[in-house]
């Protein structure tokens, strides 16, 4: 329950930065994906079937303030954390530069499995190149903020009471 | 037994991966949604946009106060008090005068209109970088229902696609989801404007043999019955008549600053321009 809580928590905060805070910024061009990296953060910490329902949630929470389409972003978090979680069992991904590395790969995964549904389920006409003018730029900003997202979510959960 | 528990993580997340897809195919023939859950996690998440909208309001008003006080260290306190004081009272005028001067605007423009229509505050943007979504504070105990249309004096801002009871989502023209049937205000040729990836928008299926040309208005319609007819969307900003086909394309840079937008009008039922109810007298 307090795990819920802690995502539940976090996924508000980083809902309100994305769609309020970082928009008003004027040094920031691309807003980073602040979801993408708690779906990062499940995959790393939570290789449980919660976490992988957490990635889906957190997916259906983006979908409520993105786009009209839903469940784009519940099946790209969810790859996103599929690829995580399974990477993660083999390597070390905590902190620093492996952390950074791997939001970067994951920001475009979950690009590559959106534009790949649109394209495949949906019939939509393909969005490639926003992937390449926007996904380089948007996985870059995720990764830079990536160990303060940690950093804060590990500090939440430790009020908490959570190991 | 132990395969599903060995493999659980997986088997969820495939779940999760089909039932995701199986939304996104369902949702995918009409922009319109009305699933529960988002409509929850919307109404949650209102007063809390509400709230970050006001505080960074505030913040980016007093800014320059803050900036003059730090440079006044060398004056006397209380002097620097008076200062501050006065600077805060000005920033504070000055904000209330843009918004004086915006909220004029919007009324000047509810004058030219005929029906019911209703002032929202714009209170979130878009999640991310592919759509082109705003939040705003009204809702279903204002009256605001899917399918209402969303002006600003400029022109078309967008069309509410998701309403809870005290917020709505709005999908902007320039959103790759959005069509408008339009004119070209100069010749009345006939096309439609849709959203593109990078945030402008497109005229299309405009016959090769109409006059469009760089520079003209597009206005709305009216035929989709959403939007009042003979409202601003854009100027054509380029004309692409490559290829062989029937019809010819144009590039459209929409009159509103949708990054700009604070304040906006939204749709109660049907509303025609007064000039348009004048003649028809």
């Amino acid at each position: 329950m307090r795990s819920f809580v802690a995502l539940a928590v976090a996924a508000i905060g980083a809902m309100l930065l994305q769609t309020t805070v970082f928009h008003a910024l004027p040094l920031v061009p691309i807003v980073p994906d602040v979801m993408l990296v708690l779906a990062v953060y499940l995959g790393i910490r939570h290789q449980t079937a919660s976490g992988a329902v957490g990635a889906f949630v957190l997916g259906y929470f983006v979908d409520t303030f993105s786009g009209t389409l839903l469940g784009l972003n519940a099946f790209a978090l969810t790859a996103v954390y599929l690829g995580v979680q399974g990477v993660a069992r083999h390597l070390w991904l905590e902190r620093g530069l492996p952390l950074m590395v791997v939001v970067f790969c994951a920001a475009l995964g979950r690009e590559v499995a959106a534009v790949a549904l649109l394209a495949t389920v949906a019939g939509r006409a393909p969005v490639w190149h926003h992937v390449l003018r926007y996904g380089l730029a948007g996985a870059f900003a995720a990764s830079l903020v990536a160990p303060a997202v940690f950093a804060v979510v590990t500090w939440e959960r430790r009020q908490l009471g959570l190991p | 037994m132990s395969f599903l528990r060995r493999n659980r993580v997986f088997l969820t997340s495939a779940f999760g991966l089909a039932l995701a897809a199986i939304l996104v195919v369902q949702t995918g023939h009409t922009p319109a949604r009305s699933d529960r859950l988002g409509r929850f996690f919307l109404e949650v998440m209102a007063p809390l946009q509400r709230s970050v909208a006001a505080v960074e309001r505030m913040v980016s008003g007093s800014w320059h106060g803050v900036a003059d006080l730090l440079s006044a260290r060398g004056e006397n306190v209380a002097l620097r008090a008076r200062v501050r004081l006065l600077e805060q009272e000005l920033d504070r005028l000055a904000e209330v005068g843009l918004e004086n001067g915006r909220l004029r605007a919007l009324l000047d423009f509810r004058e030219t209109l005929q029906g019911d229509l209703l002032t929202a505050r714009v209170v979130g943007r878009d999640a991310s970088d592919v759509s082109r979504t705003l939040t705003i504070d009204r809702g279903e105990s204002d009256g605001v229902t899917r399918g209402a249309a969303v002006l600003a004096p400029q022109g078309v801002v967008g069309q509410v696609f998701l309403v809870s009871r005290h917020a709505a989502r709005v999908l902007l023209v320039s959103d790759h989801n959005s069509g408008i049937d339009a004119f070209v205000q100069r010749t009345r040729a006939r096309g439609i404007v849709q959203g593109t990836v990078d945030a402008g928008c497109a005229l299309k299926y405009v016959k090769r043999t109409e006059d469009v040309q760089v520079g003209d208005t597009l206005v709305t319609s009216g035929l989709d019955g959403i939007f009042p007819k003979g409202m601003p969307i854009g100027r054509v900003t380029a004309i692409d008549k490559r290829g062989q086909g029937l019809f010819q394309s144009a590039d459209v840079a929409p009159r509103v600053d949708f990054d700009q937008l604070e304040e906006v009008l939204v749709t109660r039922g049907t509303v025609v321009p007064i000039e348009r109810e004048a003649e028809a007298k």
